[in-house]
């Protein structure tokens, strides 16, 4: 008997928003199903009516002819329905194996059989060939690797509908190439799999069949093998946006030498030098952990600088906390929206207009006025979805979040020298992509310095002019974008020196 | 939504009618309750404690705690007690700036150990009340410092034209007012909620959480300091337990927390907390005029502070479940120092 999920009719609405609006779709076993859409389109919120987190206003789940009803996450995953969120869910104090068997913790004589806990998660751990020790606290691990515990234990469950809400946007492609393995494997499994995610490369790599959805609407059902990338783009967003890369009108007039670093060595990075002309937007490559961040981080004056210089404009510049560099002009936009970029549950508004509240004030108040028409202009310029100015962050989807960041950098109020974007299209939908990199260059054409770190290889060799390899805290290359191929700058990031 | 259907789901609607309520039971089973006398005494309770309430809850919303508010409060009003019996020819004015003077410096001290040295401000503060209360205790020996200053005492004997309400309430509520009004409209108020809500994000914004805690925990022993000022005049001496009984601090914790300031930080309601202290003491003064003994009031203060953080402790589940984080990991609610990760 074929397995089949059946979802119909499915409509949700929050206070202002309209999630979900009678979207409907079968999904059949031993086949991976895409779902896609534009930031706020609704996946996620999808998945987690299918997880019983959220209840739907109307609509049916059914499941090899069975209509379920969920009252909790529990009902969903005893129905043989396993999520795997966007956000990681780990208990982050608790060790790798007890996250694992959350909530099927072997139990010997009313206590934790704690060696058969271990031995059934080393089992799983060598069969996904990852080098985790059952016994660390899951803090302790990469997020990359938090994110396959994650992975871990839903595959655990062994439930029949496994469902992942962009699950690569954490990971680095050795755990990508892992996960994807998984997915083939539970595949010929008969399981049925959703599949979410942005980067359109991955869907055609790994998926059987697509259902796009535009403003919590159902668009199409296509088979993967009969479409193409222009044809799904033009589904999601609603028109054509053609070639990303080969459109972008770039600058090529450089100015003088914005930035210089010179020897930088903090805690975790070493003897790292380069330098940055006005109006170059330069990128940063290398696999997840391998500096990047740090070196921004040390720049932008939030960690301490061991040895080495840093001159802003020719000047010798020493930032001992992040307002200091805000203040000559640099602004950085952080990799974690969650932990260091956005008060989660303060209005976009504030989150905004938070580095500037000292321009946007009359004596001695806010600038309501002001404040408003900044945020107004931040969410038109992204488009971020959202009924109002003053609904929390934390209700924005994944990629609308993002956007509030990118938002406030970018905003009029910043009189900004040098913009530092760190993994800026994480989670971000293809259309706004391709706005984001136009953005780049434009502030570019305006003069400002860009540092764009991405671990996607293909955006950062086309959107930046020059690339820097980093590895293990040291820059092992640097290429130009004429000459970069993904092969180069890979191997690079992964040279052992 | 309308505005006043908005306000009537709020928060402070429900306080405002439990107050009423109350009171109705009370004017119902007791009618002969509510004479002058009462009211202005319930009055006089709201002075303090309204001023004490402006340092704490601005405390909470920056995600600190000051555990030794009250006995900040006695060791003020204590210095000023001594310093006018010893010299009653100096005018007090300068005495009750000596007092003020300490909740500087005490406010400093907490702001040393939890935002300077990084520590849990609510295992710093727990110390430094057993402190100040020791040094307090050693000091008097236990007994009270009456206060023989006539202009001084008549300070809080004044009342607003004729009506039961002393000035020092009056003075309360435009504190309130004014301290709601930074939060709700100047800068250094949304840099408060913005660094309560996440330090880590707020420093990478530009902002410091640290000074900003710093300061309130300053502005705190001040507002102690003046809080313990009024008690004296009304009290005619000054002592170093009659705070710590009553518990004033942790009145102000469960009214902020009542009134919408979160124990997460990063959220500001300050005219619900005092709405919310209006309730607990209309409470506890009906409970006292009906004759019941002062421990069931106890009982009831300690019953709705766990009620209190019970109902902010689960919308913070609730958040944290949205943030799809689970709750396990939290370890109870979140009252490290800002900018530490
Ligand atoms: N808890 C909530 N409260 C209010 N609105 C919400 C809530 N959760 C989601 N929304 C809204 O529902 C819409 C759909 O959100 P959803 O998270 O499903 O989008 P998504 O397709 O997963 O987007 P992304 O690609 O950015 O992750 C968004 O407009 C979002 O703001
Ligand atoms: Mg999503």
């Amino acid at each position: 008997m074929e397995q089949y999920l059946e979802l119909s009719g499915i409509s949700k609405a929050f206070p202002g928003v309209q999630a979900l609006k009678d979207v409907g779709f079968r999904a059949t076993g031993g086949k991976v199903l895409a779902l896609l859409g534009e930031n706020g389109a609704g996946k996620s919120t999808l998945l987690k009516i299918l997880s019983g987190d959220i209840k739907p206003d109307e609509g049916k789940i059914v499941l090899n002819g069975r209509e379920l009803s969920f009252r909790s996450p529990h009902d969903a995953l005893k129905s043989g329905i396993s999520v795997i969120y966007q956000e990681r869910q780990l208990m982050s104090a608790m060790s790798v194996m007890e996250n694992i068997f959350a909530g099927d913790i072997p139990v010997k004589n009313g206590i934790v059989d704690y060696k058969t806990l271990k031995r059934e998660t080393k089992k799983i751990i060598d069969q996904f060939g990852l080098p985790i020790d059952p016994e660390t606290p899951v803090m302790f691990l990469s997020i990359a690797h938090q994110q396959m515990v994650e992975i871990m234990k839903a595959y655990r469950r062994d439930s029949l509908v496994i469902a992942f809400d962009e699950p690569t946007a954490p990971l680095t492609d050795t755990e990508i190439e892992i996960l994807f393995n998984l997915i083939r494997r539970l595949k010929e499994q008969g399981k049925i799999i959703l599949y979410v995610s942005h980067r359109l490369k991955e869907i055609f790599e790994v998926t059987d069949e697509i259902v796009v959805l535009k403003d919590g609407r159902f668009v199409t059902h296509v088979n993967t093998a009969e479409t193409n990338e222009q044809d799904l783009i033009k589904y999601m967003v609603g028109r054509d946006i053609g070639d990303t890369y080969a459109n972008l009108s770039r600058n090529d007039k450089y100015g003088d030498v914005l930035l210089e670093v010179n020897n930088l060595t903090t805690y975790a990075v070493h003897d790292v030098s380069f330098s940055l002309r006005k109006g170059e937007v330069l990128g940063f490559a290398g696999l997840v952990g391998a500096g990047r961040t740090e070196v921004m981080r040390a720049i932008f004056g939030a960690d301490p600088i061991i040895s080495g210089e840093i001159k802003l404009e020719g000047k010798k510049v020493e930032f001992k906390t992040p307002k200091d560099a805000i203040d000559a002009g640099i602004a950085l936009c952080p990799e974690d929206r969650k932990e260091q970029g956005l008060v989660l549950w303060r209005s976009i508004e504030d989150n905004i207009i938070m580095p500037f509240l000292d321009k946007v004030r009359k004596w001695p108040f806010l600038d309501f006025k002001k404040s408003e028409r900044v945020t107004i202009e931040a969410i038109k310029k992204y488009d971020i979805k959202t009924p109002t100015i003053d609904k929390i962050v934390v209700e924005l989807s994944g990629g609308n979040q993002q956007k509030v960041i990118l938002g406030r950098w970018t905003s009029s109020l910043v009189n900004t020298k040098l913009l530092i974007l760190d993994e800026p299209t994480k989670g971000i939908d293809v259309g706004t992509k391709a706005e984001i990199y136009q953005m780049v260059c434009d502030l570019a054409k305006e003069g400002l310095g860009v540092i764009f770190i991405s671990s996607e290889l293909t955006e950062v060799i086309n959107v930046a002019d020059r690339i820097i390899v980093m590895k293990d805290g040291t820059i092992t290359g640097e290429v130009l974008r004429e000459e970069a191929t993904e092969e180069k700058v890979l191997a690079l990031a992964m040279a052992s020196n | 939504m309308s505005r006043f259907r908005k306000f009537t789901q709020s928060k402070s609607f429900l306080l405002i009618v439990l107050t009423l309520i109350i009171l109705a039971i009370v004017f119902i089973v007791e009618p002969g309750a509510y004479n002058r006398g009462n009211a202005a005494q319930l009055m006089a309770t709201l002075s303090y404690t309204g001023v004490m309430l402006c340092g704490i809850a601005m405390l909470l919303m920056s995600g600190g705690f000051d555990f030794s508010t009250s006995a900040q409060a006695s060791v003020a009003m204590l210095i000023f007690a001594e310093l006018v019996r010893r010299f009653p020819s100096v005018p007090f004015p300068i005495f009750m700036l000596c007092a003020l003077v300490f909740g500087v410096i005490s406010g400093s001290i907490n702001a040393f150990f939890a935002d300077g040295l990084g520590l849990m401000p609510f295992i710093c503060t727990i110390g430094m009340s057993s402190v100040w209360s020791g040094l307090a205790a050693l000091y008097t020996r236990g007994s009270t410092i009456p206060i023989r200053n006539a202009t001084f005492n008549s300070i809080a004997a004044q009342y607003v034209f004729g009506t039961p309400i002393p000035w020092t309430f009056v003075f309360a509520l435009v504190l309130v007012l004014i301290y709601s009004g930074v939060v709700k409209y100047t800068r250094f108020g949304r840099s408060i909620l913005m660094s309560g809500g996440n330090p880590t994000a707020a420093r990478l914004a530009g902002l410091n959480p640290r000074k900003i805690q710093a300061m309130l925990f300053i502005n705190n022993g001040v507002l102690a300091a003046v809080a313990g000022l009024i008690w004296a005049s009304q009290q005619k001496m000054g002592s170093p337990t009659g705070f710590s009984t009553a518990g004033a601090d942790m009145t102000c914790l469960t009214a902020s927390i009542l009134g919408g300031v979160s124990f997460m930080g990063g959220a500001g309601a300050l005219g619900g907390a005092f709405l919310g202290i209006i309730l607990i003491q209309v409470l506890a003064y009906s409970l006292q005029v009906m004759g019941l003994p002062n421990w069931v009031i106890t009982l009831i203060n300690g019953s709705l502070l766990v009620i209190a953080i019970s109902i902010d402790t689960f919308n913070v589940r609730r958040r944290m479940k949205k943030l799809g984080l689970k709750t396990a990991s939290m370890g109870g609610p979140r009252m490290g120092m800002p900018g530490m990760r």
